[in-house]
């Protein structure tokens, strides 16, 4: 998919581990882990902002277009 | 009434299933000496409704295979719906290959009704046997076609479904 979420990158600059942030998230780590590995499908708004007011940055760190490379 | 899981609706309706799998095999040996019985009689005496006797126990003979086929995915779809296994991709494979026997079922069936009406040519014939014959296979036809509707639909809520799963 062409958006890439960068939590991994955030949570390694805040220096904060998985279980960490999901319990402060109040979300399951296995939910987290779907958003870290890029396997989610869409994210909600709360969550976003959660994500942003722990991680203390904008969904423009958290979020990123990065278009497919389309075999010829 | 309960309709997913154990001691459900579906649980009741699996052992319905199976047991009908061993009756219908029963029939299916039975008919096998029919057949036989019926192609020795169509060799020796060729009449008219020795013909249409013999292609209405043939054409039996091929629905009651696609009927066990169906048979058996259908026991496998209840058998996923007893354990609680709902919207899954393997749930409309079962579902597509019911539909794709009932359907060819339907072809089955327009070919039988097709020489039944070239064979068979009495009036009162024509009305008891090829009447509801053709409204058999039109009835079986719209019933894969509802089907395939149905599979439609199916395959629509499991894409909600993981999409909503795949929401965080």
């Amino acid at each position: 998919m062409a958006i890439i979420v960068n939590v991994d990158v955030m949570m390694a600059k805040r220096k904060m581990s998985l279980g960490e942030l999901a319990e402060k998230m109040e979300i399951t780590q296995a939910n987290l882990s779907i958003l870290k590995n890029n396997k989610g499908k869409a994210i909600r708004f709360s969550t976003l902002n959660k994500l942003c007011e722990i991680l203390e940055c904008t969904p423009n760190d958290i979020l990123e277009y990065r278009p497919d490379v389309k075999d010829k | 009434m309960k309709v997913l899981g154990k001691n459900s609706l579906s649980s009741k309706v699996l052992i319905g299933l199976k047991m009908l799998f061993v009756i219908c095999m029963c029939i299916f040996l039975y008919l096998g000496f029919i057949i036989a019985k019926d192609v020795r009689n169509v060799v020796n005496d060729v009449s008219q409704p020795e013909i249409t006797e013999f292609i209405l126990t043939i054409g039996i003979f091929i629905t009651l295979i696609l009927f066990f086929i169906m048979l058996w995915y259908l026991i496998k779809f209840f058998n996923n719906l007893k354990n609680s296994v709902c919207f899954d991709e393997s749930n409309v494979r079962y579902l597509s290959k019911i539909m794709l026997t009932i359907f060819i079922a339907s072809i089955v069936y327009f070919i039988i009704s097709i020489l039944e009406t070239m064979f068979y040519n009495q009036i009162l014939s024509i009305l008891a046997i090829n009447v509801f014959l053709w409204i058999l296979t039109i009835i079986i036809f719209c019933t894969s076609v509802g089907l395939k509707i149905f599979i439609e639909i199916y395959k629509k809520a499991i894409e909600f479904k993981n999409e909503n799963d795949f929401t965080i």
